[in-house]
């Protein structure tokens, strides 16, 4: 049997109008907040850090309540609550499909976390190649004010302008304050000191999209769903060699198999070779291999990654050199040049990778390739320059052959 | 401290940016003053920031600017196909400036659109699922 769709996240998608606000209303919208703000600060960051268990969806898979109770606990005259809709990582385009479905959601998941923090800031940070979804944000920012949900709470917008690694929480901490997109040194921890020096909590648009749901159903009920250990559901972007790209929302327990059948399966006529799961900093899994559970900590433990939750299917027909040579350019490209590891390697690693696309390789670059590899996910400043040849070496570790096939004799 | 973080809190300096350049196309030096003064930063420090972010142009942009997403999930859709179409039909290389001035071929990182890939944005236009024979339509439709 089939898996199904399991909407939280998505609950409202292709049933209320983005624009309006009564549409979320009429749908339970905003009944969560009044809820949570009936409750104890305490109370309701245990719910969500000790009951519900949410972690991070943006890719780290942090506890959430973690980082309410870490900025609650933080001295500070003036807390943030940030929400990271900087959403760049290639293949991923969850966020966008959540904000211009319901920009609500997230507006209400980042006033609960607002009260539970005692934060008086609230600003998404959204990647400016999505005006529309900030032109929705800002249109649900005005008519929230309006209905007075927004309490003592300052709501903003603010659009990125083209640079991925702002979705590195310092960068995007640092590009709100006008400044270049260059990661801080941690710690400080942003829920100690992050926008304008202050307790931040930066948490992903599809974690606050849940918020609303543990807090109105109950955390009980959300731990109910999915994995043990990451309960609930996880949106996956589906792109590729699929008959049907889109998102698709599951419980954590299905596997990766249940979300590649969820988007019609491979395309006609073809066999899938491999899957790229998490975005471009993370490995491949082999087409045979997809029948094991999509939970973060299980993928980890086969030594895989959920990252953000993309999913991009390859056919037979590609070699990967060509897929980590685009993946080498787009990093070097979005590295910040704060690092030497990562700006330099960045720029080797994409000439080597060049000559490979051009049937040029030799063992020397392979070899050289490996020890940038093992230089950079140590050295490097931050996770851009530090995963930046996870895909490579995963590449190459499943499928050397692509790599020979572009040797010279 | 707490004045600046206030006025930069109600609007960033990207946004005020990217207003002006929908106004105009591009920002201009008078631009950077003034948003140094409404932020109270120095313009050499607006500039620095500024000059970071690939949406923002601090030179006046060329006529038509032709973008191809090199997402991974665009390039496994035939991307790179309708670069090297686009390349030809527009007379120079990605990265470069057609001979006449009219257009400028470039690659844009992922636009988050994957499930139509590949997609190309024109002069700030998404276009989706594009095929090489959509081209010269595209491209005749940008220079008018």
């Amino acid at each position: 049997m089939a898996v199904q769709e399991t909407r939280l996240a998505l609950r409202n998608m292709g049933k209320i109008d983005p624009m309006s606000i009564d549409d979320y209303i009429a749908q339970g919208g905003y009944e969560a907040l009044a809820k949570a703000r009936q409750m104890d600060r305490d109370e309701l960051i245990s719910e969500v850090e000790n009951a519900s268990k949410l972690r991070g969806r943006g890719g780290a898979g942090f506890n959430t309540g973690f980082k309410w109770s870490g900025a609650k606990a933080s001295e500070g005259d003036q807390k943030f609550i940030v929400c990271n809709a900087d959403e760049g990582e290639p293949g991923t385009f969850k966020d966008r499909v959540i904000l211009e479905n319901d920009p609500h959601t997230v507006l209400e998941g980042m006033l609960i976390a607002a009260y539970a923090v005692g934060a008086t800031e609230a600003i998404v940070y959204c990647r400016g190649e999505y005006e529309h979804q900030i032109a929705l944000l800002r249109h649900a920012v005005e008519q929230a004010e309006e209905h007075g949900l927004t309490g003592d709470v300052h709501m903003h917008v603010f659009s990125g302008a083209g640079s991925y690694v702002c979705g590195e929480e310092t960068a995007l901490l640092n590009s709100i304050e006008g400044q270049r997109a260059e990661p801080r040194l941690k710690p400080p921890y942003p829920t100690v000191a992050g926008a304008f020096g202050k307790p931040t909590v930066v948490n992903n648009v599809e974690t606050f999209a849940n918020v609303p749901v543990i807090v109105g159903k109950g955390a009980a009920w959300y731990a109910g769903i999915g994995a043990a250990e990451y309960p609930g559901t996880k949106v996956f972007s589906i792109s590729g060699d699929v008959k049907n790209p889109g998102c698709y929302e599951v419980a954590t327990d299905a596997s990766l198999n249940d979300v590649i059948e969820l988007a019609g399966g491979v395309t006609e006529g073809h066999k899938i070779k491999a899957v790229q799961l998490g975005g471009s900093s993370c490995g491949y899994i082999k087409g045979s291999e997809l029948d094991q559970s999509v939970d973060f900590d299980s993928l980890r433990r086969n030594g895989k990654s959920l990252g953000s939750g993309a999913v991009l299917v390859l056919n037979e027909t590609h070699n990967l050199v060509d897929q980590v040579q685009q993946i080498v350019h787009f990093l070097g490209h979005e590295s910040c040049g704060k690092c030497t590891p990562c700006r330099e390697g960045l720029c080797q690693a994409g000439v080597i990778l060049d000559r490979f696309a051009a049937g040029k390789g030799t063992q020397a670059d392979l070899d050289m390739l490996q020890a940038l590899h093992d230089l950079m996910a140590t050295d490097c400043f931050c996770a851009l320059g530090q995963g930046a040849l996870t895909a490579f070496v995963s590449a190459y570790e499943i499928f050397p052959e692509d790599f020979r096939e572009r040797m010279v004799n | 401290m707490s004045g600046t973080m206030q006025s930069s809190c109600d609007q960033g300096v990207l946004d005020r940016a990217l207003e002006r350049q929908r106004d105009h196309g591009w920002v201009t030096e008078d631009d950077v003053c003034a948003i140094a003064d409404e932020t109270g930063m120095p313009p050499s420090k607006v500039y620095e920031t500024l000059s970071f972010y690939s949406m923002i142009h601090l030179a006046k942009p060329v006529t038509v600017k032709v973008q191809v997403c090199r997402g991974t999930s665009c390039y496994t859709r035939g991307g790179m196909n309708l670069l090297h179409e686009i390349e030809r039909l527009c007379g120079c290389a990605v990265g470069e400036t057609s001979p006449d001035g009219t257009y400028q071929v470039d690659y844009v990182e992922c636009i988050g659109h994957c499930e139509t890939a590949p997609n190309i944005i024109v002069n700030g236009v998404l276009y989706q699922a594009v095929t090489p024979d959509q081209l010269p339509g595209i491209l005749k439709e940008a220079t008018r």
